[in-house]
């Protein structure tokens, strides 16, 4: 990575693409759900926003994909094909369960306040105040077993 | 002058301070509470926002070694496989509990008589029932009037609602043939005094925005300063300070400027809780008490109990709307309340049936756990997981142990430089059996209801030291007890605790409707004596 890291923007190019694969290798979009690509929904400014530092680690670990990448067949991750980046992702998470977590966790953040997600998961796309959820108040015949039962606590 | 002598000054504007505060504000006493943490404004609270999950981390964390507000101070829990939560305002931990408001059985105040173990309490459950009624009516508590696990009593208000997940475990325990019951609950289903009724925002462990959760700040307060008691806020107590014949003369503070000040004072009365108060009263060194005021016995600080909890989750067919409701209050059972020998241990606990994990905490467990793998199985994993998971959790009764305590620690401190507590502690044998029990009790409630998967989580769970009781422990022999049973100190006549740190016993249920209950009636104590108070 020879690219100069701006203030603004702690990935070079290479990285950010990098990037967007992973996160759509995370959660890849999905139609017949309305569900959009974990990489169309910002992730990237949501980290931004939050906790830029993350980038360090982050970037760190995109350049593991890529110099894997580069010594198992001699091209960039952005220049395999999708079941050769699965298969690269997939080796560097066998040898560390936390290998990109970080980004991981922050995506799934990010993906679910995203508009679309929230619509296609049946919520609305608000706040929870000031307009609530009605929740059914409940079949209180239920009780009835335990009604009959009588008394159970403890005389003293 | 603000530091003229007072009648009263009440440290901590918690679940006891409040509660204290308006039973004795009818005297037309001046009462002044100092709080070290300020009013909160609900208009900040994580609910007021679309990404409310992700504001819950980050600015209502239950631990204050994470949130580290100016209101906090540290606590030293590296020695205690549980944490210590809490929080530091107007309204204490009240701010962010769930507001599960059962009430201590009878049973729960004469463990020596029926089960030969730790002490029985020198006051009763019937001695304290009208306290918790009139609790009920001032805090707001719903709840559903027949429960046969609890002697009779009638909540104010109609309880929460079940839900589709409600009924769902409901009829799971009567296939067990196990008590269940909508579970009282300090959260408000019909307008009530001028407070707008639940609406089910869900997050109430994050401060509610509605005003329907009977935090102490919107439920008390407002009427106690009504009656004129005064509440000075951003003010931090150093130490209680003592003359020459044993009487508190007032408290050291530093105000909201950061001056120190001397509150004089005819009554001091503590109210910070299991941790909080140990810690101030084993700091309030002097010629006449060299290991902290009101601590000839040795006691102050043991004892501790903090309610050791265990959990088990399940995953159901079916969407169960679980993410809906107030997630800390849905039902309980006391089916494994009382001793029963066989099972290996004494006393019991109590099973509380919260609702299900929102969207983001479902997706970021699933993720971090490897539940829900990355890849197109995302979508179907997730859907699966959310809306359909129910926990369970196991809360069991703590028995009292000397070794169990909070101490000085020896370099850690507060931005006023005051020693932080630290935390002794250890899980007791009883209680890791009782947990157990507990929680294969849980998994089987949950395989009853027709959940698919089940997980327990392991226990004791650290981040859930809520509940800090027993450290100032209520009794009628001055060597074995802090205070006497009216709450007033064995050693300092005109000093009185009223919070979590007097009970004798732990109890298996969530306390805070016991401690208040406990506050009014030793406020009331104290109306009756007035004329014979330091006697």
């Amino acid at each position: 990575m020879s690219q100069s890291i701006a203030s603004d923007n702690p990935l070079t190019n290479v990285q950010r693409a990098i990037l967007d694969i992973v996160l759509d290798q995370m959660i890849p979009e999905d139609s017949t759900r309305g569900k959009p690509s974990a990489a169309d929904v910002g992730v990237f400014e949501y980290i931004m926003e939050r906790s830029p530092e993350s980038f360090v680690e982050i970037g760190r670990q995109i350049n593991k994909l890529d110099a894997l990448a580069s010594s198992s067949y001699e091209k960039r991750y952005t220049e395999l094909t999708r079941e050769v980046q699965d298969e690269t992702l997939n080796q560097l998470r066998e040898q560390d369960s936390r290998f990109l977590l970080t980004l991981a966790i922050q995506a799934v953040e990010c993906y679910y306040l995203d508009s679309r997600v929230m619509t296609a998961i049946g919520l609305p796309t608000r706040p929870p105040y000031p307009d609530g959820y009605t929740v059914h108040r409940g079949d209180l015949t239920l009780l009835d077993p335990v009604r009959e039962r009588g008394q159970i606590w403890r005389r003293t | 002058m603000p530091n003229d002598v007072v009648d009263v000054v009440i440290i901590g504007a918690g679940a006891s301070g409040a509660a204290v505060a308006w039973s004795l504000a009818e005297t037309r006493m001046r009462i002044v509470c100092l709080e070290q943490g300020d009013w909160m404004n609900p208009a900040t609270y994580p609910s007021n926002f679309q990404d409310w999950e992700v504001h819950h981390g980050e600015t209502s964390a239950i631990s204050p070694n994470h949130r580290n507000r100016d209101a906090d101070y540290p606590i030293n829990d590296t020695e205690s496989p549980i944490a210590i939560v809490n929080f530091n305002a107007v309204g204490g931990s009240t701010i962010l509990y769930s507001a599960h408001f059962p009430r201590f059985h009878p049973s729960d105040f004469r463990v020596r008589s029926l089960d030969g173990v730790a002490d029985d309490w020198p006051i009763d459950y019937f001695t304290l029932e009208p306290f918790f009624a009139e609790n009920d009516r001032n805090m707001g508590v719903s709840g559903l009037h027949g429960d046969p696990a609890i002697p009779e009593h009638q909540p104010p208000l109609p309880h929460i609602p079940l839900g589709r997940m409600g009924e769902t475990i409901g009829r799971g325990f009567n296939k067990l043939g196990w008590h269940w019951w909508p579970s009282d609950s300090a959260i408000i289903t019909e307008p009530y005094e001028g407070r707008g009724q639940c609406l089910n925002l869900g997050p109430c462990n994050t401060g509610c925005a509605q005003g329907a959760k009977s935090s102490v700040d919107i439920s008390y307060w407002p009427v106690a300063q009504r009656m004129g008691v005064e509440v000075r806020t951003n003010c931090r107590v150093n130490q209680i300070t003592v003359d020459s014949k044993d009487m508190a003369t007032g408290v050291e503070y530093w105000n909201a400027d950061g001056v120190i000040q001397h509150q004089r004072a005819e009554v001091v009365i503590v109210a910070c809780n299991g941790v909080g108060t140990p810690r101030l009263l084993l700091h309030s060194k002097s010629a006449r008490f060299p290991n902290g005021i009101a601590n000839r016995s040795g006691l102050v600080g043991k004892n501790l109990m903090l309610h050791p909890w265990g959990g088990a989750s399940g995953l159901f067919a079916i969407p169960l709307e679980s993410h809906l409701g107030p997630q800390g209050c849905c039902l309980l059972s006391q089916e494994f309340y009382e001793t029963d020998e066989s099972r290996g241990y004494v006393r019991g606990y109590n099973l509380q049936i919260t609702r299900g994990s929102p969207p983001i905490a479902t997706a970021r467990y699933g993720i971090a756990s490897g539940a829900i793998p990355w890849g197109t199985a995302h979508h179907d994993e997730f859907e699966k997981r959310y809306d359909r998971s129910v926990h369970i959790g196991v809360c069991a009764e703590d028995l009292p142990e000397e070794h169990n305590q909070v101490v000085l620690d020896d370099v850690l401190t507060d931005s006023n430089g005051i020693p932080a507590p630290k935390i002794l502690y250890q899980t007791s044998e009883n209680s890791m059996r009782m947990l157990a029990h507990g929680t294969a009790r849980a998994v089987e409630a949950l395989e009853a209801a027709g959940a698919i998967e089940t997980s327990v989580a392991p226990y004791p769970i650290r981040m859930a030291g809520w509940h800090l009781l027993g450290t100032a422990r209520m009794g009628t022999d001055p060597e074995r007890s802090v205070v006497n049973e009216w709450g007033r100190s064995h050693d300092v006549r005109n000093l009185f605790i009223v919070d979590g740190s007097v009970f004798v016993t732990s109890g298996g249920v969530n306390p805070t409707t016991t401690i208040q209950a406990v506050a009014l009636y030793i406020a009331d104590a104290m109306k009756q004596r007035l004329a014979t108070l330091f006697d």
